[in-house]
């Protein structure tokens, strides 16, 4: 069992809250309505106990508070640690092992479940306690590049696993709306608890906020945001699709708030999804616009030297040009690479610069505009 | 209207601000339409000055709507030599550097004579005649770019750290050469690596030292290919430049790194804490390799001295250099870029970038950005200017030239051993010389137009 999933609790169950009762108010029949009036005949229509109490043990009150304050913020301190010197020594398994020990799931699944009951006060503590998580494990990252970053990595050559997580794209957010929805699922059946670290790896937490903390302090901005991007993303996304999870599972706000409460709030949710979707689907574009370029590359590099063999190819599309270098092997001189350069522009329709290492040894620089 | 109806569109207003500010905030991206009927212009300004030049056909393309392509090659004139030699497309219009290419071109007549439109233009704009821009009736140079070269950068916190100052003499900078080795500072900075034109920073520092020691006149004998390369005047400037920069522990790297680095990275150990040379020899466009908001100036991060001459009586001379153009074709469209950018805007959106320095009397220095302004008042003042030599040479002297330079710089043994083969390596040159001795005199005009004009 590790901690990026929802503690399970020890002790005495808390009581039952208000909050997680199932609303008793009949549905009224618009077309969500009958969609989910359809959905509630075949799912169940209120929680089970077990699911009542996994919630409620998300983030405690009284007197095991202070001590679920205490160990959250251990644990976010060391997997923010363990993170930054994984992304800092390119470590893949490292930066797994981070975020098994991260504890941050556990009020994200708290606000999620907080959105669905509409249990406002509980809304407000998981904020918080996410607000906390979120600081602490950026001030982590950004400590740990301070006192080891600086000697060890070159800001020009960021390693892979930070340079992973700084240009997020639509498919970050398909993965976290999916494994935000399987930690919804998972929540209130315990049974299924041992899918959790899936969970917490597919949408890691603790690593995109330590890429935030160690860019910043390399001075990197633009990286820095589209690492917090990130963490936007899968905050968001695990609240939305968590939420739709627990909805489905029989959650429902308390008796006396009606529909239009869960209605607000899942809206908001859902907006804060598409408000980071924007930034993502751009990032998504340039991301095809980069293929987009390559493949006018390789039918360029074909049209001026059928001979000539592209060894390495390295693409950018970026603002309004488009840079490429090419190492390409051929038989005796090159082509003029100025027409390779011309033949590239044609095809793609912006100014490109393109350098060329022709057999390794012979270097060229072309801009085509 | 409602309370929720306000709601809503004031949501909506929100969520529409909101999504169009995440979309500015990421990168903009912008097509270019292809256009086949438009004007092709080659030449060897890449990065900024590309960016630069680019800016420049922009405002032509905004007042006359007729588009222009760019493009820019770091082995340009070998390119523009092949384009000819193997028929290949050619551009419009060309940017040349070279005199001696120029000739070359327009002896085989690919390009074409300047309108007398572009002529007025020029005459009106240039301290030129007619005579100058047109002899005998036929131009094909229009000046558009000129650059001082006998330039010596350096750091001025760093010199008065150090309680150096700036030479006032060839020996003097000798002197203080020595003085920053004894001193465990790296004198010299520099780097050879250009593509096909690889060796023109050793020219330039051969020519600079010619032109002192020799005078102009020699100078410019041996520019018109009328002194053999084996005069001892040539030899002895091979083997100052030898002796002041590429001495073990003279130059940033050794000669390991002069010969593959790029000239214009050649200057970055300038620019490191602690520096990894104090001084180096560039001309006016090295301020486009200097590092982002590098200021210029006796109080700036960089200054400049001109390379000392023999003695301080009189200012040293200056050696300069120029980008011209040549056009390929006489259609209208081609007539009209071409008068543009002989006139008096044609270098205005390059001017307000910095880095661009024109020969127009039509410009008042008022006109330039503080840097460049400290070029034009040298250039203003009353110094003896030359051209520079290897950029008049005909392509195969300038190719042979810069081969000798390259082979006797790669050559590790050391500067005596290496002096000792200079004969060898300069009779070889000669030997190219005497093919092309008589071609010279078809430059004439040309190289005038370059040096008074531009």
């Amino acid at each position: 069992m590790t901690d990026e999933q929802p503690s399970s609790g020890t002790g005495d169950p808390a009581p039952l809250d208000d909050a997680t009762r199932p609303d008793p108010s009949p549905p009224r029949l618009t077309a969500l309505g009958t969609v989910v009036g359809w959905m509630g005949s075949v799912l169940p229509s209120e929680p089970t106990q077990e699911a009542i109490e996994a919630v409620d043990d998300l983030i405690p009150t009284g007197d095991a508070q202070r001590e679920f304050i205490a160990r959250f913020c251990s644990l976010v301190a060391l997997s923010s640690a363990v993170a930054a010197f994984g992304l800092l020594s390119d470590s893949g398994a490292v930066v797994i092992g981070a975020m098994l020990i991260a504890p941050l799931m556990t009020p994200i699944m708290g606000a999620s479940a907080a959105v669905v009951t509409a249990d406002n006060r509980r809304l407000v503590r998981a904020v918080l306690v996410i607000l906390l998580g979120t600081g602490l494990a950026v001030a982590v990252g950004w400590l740990t590049s301070l006192i080891a970053g600086g000697t060890v990595i070159d800001p020009s050559l960021l390693p892979q696993e930070i340079q992973n997580r700084t240009f997020p794209g639509l498919l970050d957010l398909g993965v976290a709306i999916s494994a935000g929805a399987a930690g919804g699922y998972i929540l209130p059946r315990r049974s299924a608890f041992a899918a959790l670290p899936g969970v917490g790896i597919a949408v890691a937490l603790v690593p995109p906020l330590a890429t935030v903390g160690i860019t910043a302090e390399l001075g990197l901005s633009t990286e820095s945001r589209n690492a917090f991007l990130l963490y936007l993303t899968n905050l968001a996304a695990i609240v939305f699709s968590a939420g739709i999870a627990l909805l489905l599972s029989g959650f429902r706000p308390r008796a006396g708030l009606g529909r239009g409460a869960l209605r607000t709030r899942l809206l908001i949710t859902a907006l804060a999804v598409v408000l980071v979707a924007v930034p993502l689907a751009r990032h998504t574009g340039s991301v095809v616009e980069d293929l987009q370029l390559q493949g006018a590359v390789v039918n360029a590099v074909e049209a001026w030297d059928p001979e000539a063999r592209i060894v390495e190819i390295s693409v950018d599309a970026v603002d309004d040009e488009a840079d490429v270098e090419l190492l390409i092997a051929g038989r005796g001189d090159p082509e003029p690479v100025w027409a390779l350069a011309e033949e590239i522009r044609s095809r793609f329709g912006r100014p490109v610069n393109l350098v060329v290492l022709y057999d390794g040894n012979e270097r060229y620089e072309v801009t085509a505009r | 209207m409602s309370a929720t109806v306000v709601r809503r569109v004031a949501l909506v207003g929100v969520l529409l601000a909101t999504i169009v500010v995440l979309w500015r905030w990421t990168s903009d991206v912008d097509h270019r339409a292809e256009s086949p009927d438009a004007v092709t212009v080659f030449g060897l300004w890449l990065g900024a000055d590309g960016e630069a030049f680019d800016a420049v056909l922009a405002d032509f393309t905004d007042q006359t709507g007729i588009p222009v392509r760019y493009t820019g090659s770091s082995d340009f004139d070998s390119d523009l030599r092949q384009r000819v030699s193997r028929g290949l497309e050619l551009p419009d219009i060309a940017v040349v550097p070279q005199p001696g290419l120029i000739v070359e071109l327009a002896s085989q007549e690919v390009v074409v004579p300047l309108d007398d439109s572009t002529v007025d233009v020029l005459v009106d704009n240039y301290p030129l005649t007619r005579e100058q821009v047109a002899p005998n009736g036929t131009g094909y140079l229009l000046p558009f770019r000129t650059h001082v070269k006998s330039l010596v950068w350096y750091r001025p916190a760093v010199f008065a750290q150090h309680g150096w100052e700036p030479p006032t003499t060839l020996d003097g900078l000798t002197d203080l050469t020595d003085e920053m080795v004894d001193a465990g500072v790296v004198p010299w900075c520099f780097a050879v690596e250009s593509g096909s034109s690889t060796g023109w920073t050793a020219s330039d520092w051969i020519e600079d030292l010619l032109v002192r020691r020799a005078g102009p006149d020699v100078y410019e004998q041996w520019l018109r290919g009328e002194l053999p390369f084996t005069d001892q005047r040539v030899v002895d400037a091979v083997t100052e430049f030898d002796d002041l920069v590429l001495q073990k522990g003279h130059v940033a790297g050794g000669i390991q790194r002069v010969v593959s680095t790029s000239v214009d990275e050649g200057i970055a150990p300038l620019f490191e804490d602690p520096p990894g040379c104090a001084m180096s020899k560039d001309a006016s466009f090295a301020t486009s390799w200097f590092p982002d908001d590098t200021t210029v100036g006796p109080d700036g991060d960089v200054d400049f001295f001109v390379l000392p001459g023999v003695d301080d009586t009189e200012p040293a001379p200056l050696l300069r250099a120029g980008e011209g153009l040549v056009q390929f074709d006489d259609r209208d469209e081609v007539v009209q870029l071409m008068n543009f950018l002989a006139g008096p805007h044609g270098g205005d959106a390059w001017m307000e970038r910095g880095g661009y320095l024109s020969g127009r009397t039509s410009v008042a220095p008022d006109a330039y950005g503080p840097t460049d302004r400290l070029f034009i008042d040298l250039l203003d003042g009353d110094r003896v200017e030359v051209f520079d030599a290897s950029d008049s040479f005909r392509s195969p002297l300038r190719d042979a030239w810069l081969d000798a330079l390259v082979s006797g710089i790669a050559d590790q043994r050391g500067v005596d051993e290496r002096d000792a083969d200079l004969q060898a390596l300069l009779e070889d040159v000669d030997e190219v010389r005497a093919r092309y001795e008589d071609a010279s005199s078809d430059a004439d005009g040309i190289v005038d137009v370059e040096t008074s004009g531009d």
